[in-house]
């Protein structure tokens, strides 16, 4: 299983997400708080600065290496700012079918697409139905796709529900494209007999709005064989968490939002950035979370995710 | 406080020690330390480990639930003569909620370890506390039912819609164990607590029931009679009110679903309905009877499962108000 983060909001410096928390995703790595293990397989950081130059076009660092030791990443984590960034840790099940390269390492971007996404989630026996997906897919799109991730897959097949996918992202057509997507996944699963746990939860970007997924098809269904997932009993949904408020910063200690509204900050993550996760909230399960500016400060909607 | 004829006495008053054994009670009053809190000082957060139980001789202790930007929502206020803190050490989980001094506050600390071994023996002092404890924590879940319901109108952002209802054809239906059932169970929550032999013995004559996504399996309301423990899929209790509803708990493989209407003999605040495709395990009020009269070493076990997974139903339906509270200012409080 993999782990994120997200964010949208006032600038921080990158170092105060990846490294300083306590439960900081660069710690997750290490010792995840909500996992029993994790078979990293490398991670990627890709960030907005509302200040830089060409300030649509995020920067990426992706490495198949891992983060905890890596320096380049903790030096430049120190000077660069953010107003949106998603990082990812990615985690594999032990088998010699998994690929770990930097081609599969997320988060995803395509050429001339403004919005990203990195998932936590793992489709059941995915090679069965890959193939499927391509008739609903953009060719354009399809491709793009370089790795053997089914989160790149997926990726493509979202932006193959939206009306034009190098414009920047509408928050409200990229949820509804990213229900039709799981729709498609859910018709493919049951056309191939795939009825065992499989979780989807994703983030999408394109620095400006964030959607959020918690969802699994067939949450129950266990796996038969006592797999890597198999071990995560009591936080089988897998995880994700949310907090909103003002800006990011340390307050009492503690790395989180701030109090008083507006809101102008959201962080979302697959499990807390603090041991202490009072200050956090999860996200329901089979919900998604969609953020965006709006006149009155940041709004954060919660949609039910029936399907 | 500090003398432990007057704890003795203070532990007296205590309707949650009430009939206990002289002797135990001057064993918890040996091994119990005095605590004074300040207004506004802490006694202890969420998420600490439970290592003593808190009974509150004079002030006033607020239990709440800290929330993003320094908010908090105060789930109840407790005065002298009650105690705090004694689910989660039973249950052998950490501190569910935040306990802060309103005022100066005084009172005594049961050391952890006197209570879990008066709660491990078998005498009827210990059975009674345990049964009173195990209420406490289902008229906490009522209550915070109950006011999830009545806070729905005040933020629509963290309530759920309404789901389509299922047809009345879906039912459930009783199915045959599968062969490898004994394996899979000891592979998830509460069951994995038992031995092969203890799984036959205290579930092999117990029903399992099949019923498609979507079925009702209890309505608000209704007075159910059996303990449903679900196998495989999940089932979603939902708490409503007018056109606003909330789910209140997503039971998976190895939790429980009726909780309140069996073990407290009250109508079911919120209705169940199986969100995946469910299989479930039945257990009858009167076979739970008949395992709680063994009063032997797998009704420990057993009873410890059931105060786990009670203290996650609470932790569970508290997640919606929760949200509901960091969304709007209804009713949150700054933390000081």
């Amino acid at each position: 299983m993999c782990r994120f983060v997200a964010y949208l909001g006032e600038p921080i410096v990158l170092d105060e997400m990846l490294f300083l928390p306590d439960s900081s995703i660069v710690e997750q790595s290490v010792h995840p708080q909500l996992l029993s293990a994790m078979n990293l397989a490398g991670f990627g950081v890709l960030a907005w600065d509302a200040e830089s130059a060409d300030p649509d076009r995020p920067w990426t660092y992706r490495t198949a290496g891992l983060p905890f030791f890596d320096r380049n990443l903790r030096a430049l984590s120190r000077k660069a700012r953010a107003t949106a960034l998603i990082a990812h840790v990615r985690g594999v099940v032990l088998s010699d079918r998994e690929v770990v390269d930097e081609g599969n390492v997320h988060p995803f971007r395509f050429d001339g697409v403004p919005t990203t996404l990195a998932m936590n989630g793992d489709l059941e026996d995915f090679p069965t139905m890959r193939y499927d997906l391509l008739s609903h897919m953009r060719p354009e799109l399809a491709r793009q796709i370089e790795g053997t991730t089914d989160s790149e897959w997926l990726y493509a097949l979202i932006l193959s529900q939206v009306a034009d996918p190098t414009a920047p992202a509408d928050p409200d057509e990229l949820a509804d494209a990213t229900m039709r997507a799981y729709k498609i996944v859910r018709d493919v699963r049951a056309r191939h007999g795939l009825e065992r746990q499989s979780a989807v939860n994703l983030v999408l970007s394109d620095g400006r709005c964030l959607v959020a997924t918690r969802f699994a098809y067939d949450y129950g269904w266990y796996h038969d064989s006592w797999t890597f997932a198999g071990r995560e009993r009591a936080n089988d949904f897998t995880t994700l968490w949310f907090a909103q408020g003002t800006g990011y910063a340390r307050h009492d200690g503690e790395w989180s939002v701030g109090p008083g509204r507006p809101e102008s900050s959201i962080v979302i993550a697959s499990e807390p950035l603090t041991h202490d996760r009072s200050r956090w909230l999860e996200v329901p399960e089979y919900a998604m979370l969609v953020a965006r500016p709006g006149p009155s400060g940041l709004s954060t909607e919660t949609l039910e995710l029936d399907l | 406080m500090s003398a432990t004829a007057d704890t003795m006495a203070l532990l007296r008053t205590l309707p949650l020690f009430e009939g206990l054994p002289a002797e135990e009670i001057d064993n918890l009053a040996a091994l119990s330390q005095p605590f004074a809190l300040e207004a506004g000082q802490v006694l202890f957060e969420e998420g600490d480990p439970a290592e003593a139980v808190f009974i509150i001789a004079s002030g006033e202790i607020e239990s709440l639930k800290r929330l993003p930007g320094d908010r908090a929502l105060s789930a109840a206020r407790l005065g002298p003569g009650t105690a705090l803190g004694e689910m989660a050490m039973i249950a052998g989980v950490p501190r569910v909620a935040t306990a802060r001094a309103v005022e100066a506050t005084a009172g005594i600390a049961l050391d952890a370890r006197a209570v879990q071994s008066l709660v491990a023996g078998s005498h009827p002092g210990a059975r009674e506390l345990v049964y009173r404890v195990g209420q406490q924590a289902l008229h906490l879940l009522r209550t915070i039912v109950e006011r999830l319901a009545q806070e729905l109108d005040l933020d629509k952002r963290a309530t759920q819609p309404m789901r389509a209802i299922a047809p009345a054809e879906r039912e459930l239906a009783p199915i045959a164990p599968g062969p490898d059932e004994v394996a899979y169970l000891a592979t998830i929550l509460f069951f994995n607590r038992f031995t092969a032999d203890q799984l036959r013995e205290l579930f092999g004559g117990m029903r399992r029931l099949a019923a498609p996504r979507g079925t009702e399996l209890v309505a608000e309301g209704q007075r159910p009679d059996a303990l449903l423990f679900v196998l495989r899929g999940a089932v979603e209790s939902t708490v409503h009110h007018g056109r606003a509803a909330a789910r209140v708990r997503l039971s998976g493989p190895g939790r429980i679903v009726t909780h309140l209407g069996v073990l407290d003999d009250g109508p079911c605040p919120y209705d169940c309905r199986a969100r995946e495709r469910v299989v479930l395990l039945e257990a009858p009020r009167e076979q739970l009877l008949e395992i709680r009269e063994r009063d032997d070493a797998m009704w420990r076990l057993f009873r410890h499962g059931l105060y786990q997974d009670m203290v996650d139903a609470i932790v569970q339906a508290d997640r919606p108000l929760a949200r509901m509270a960091a969304a709007g200012d209804g009713f949150t409080d700054r933390v000081g």
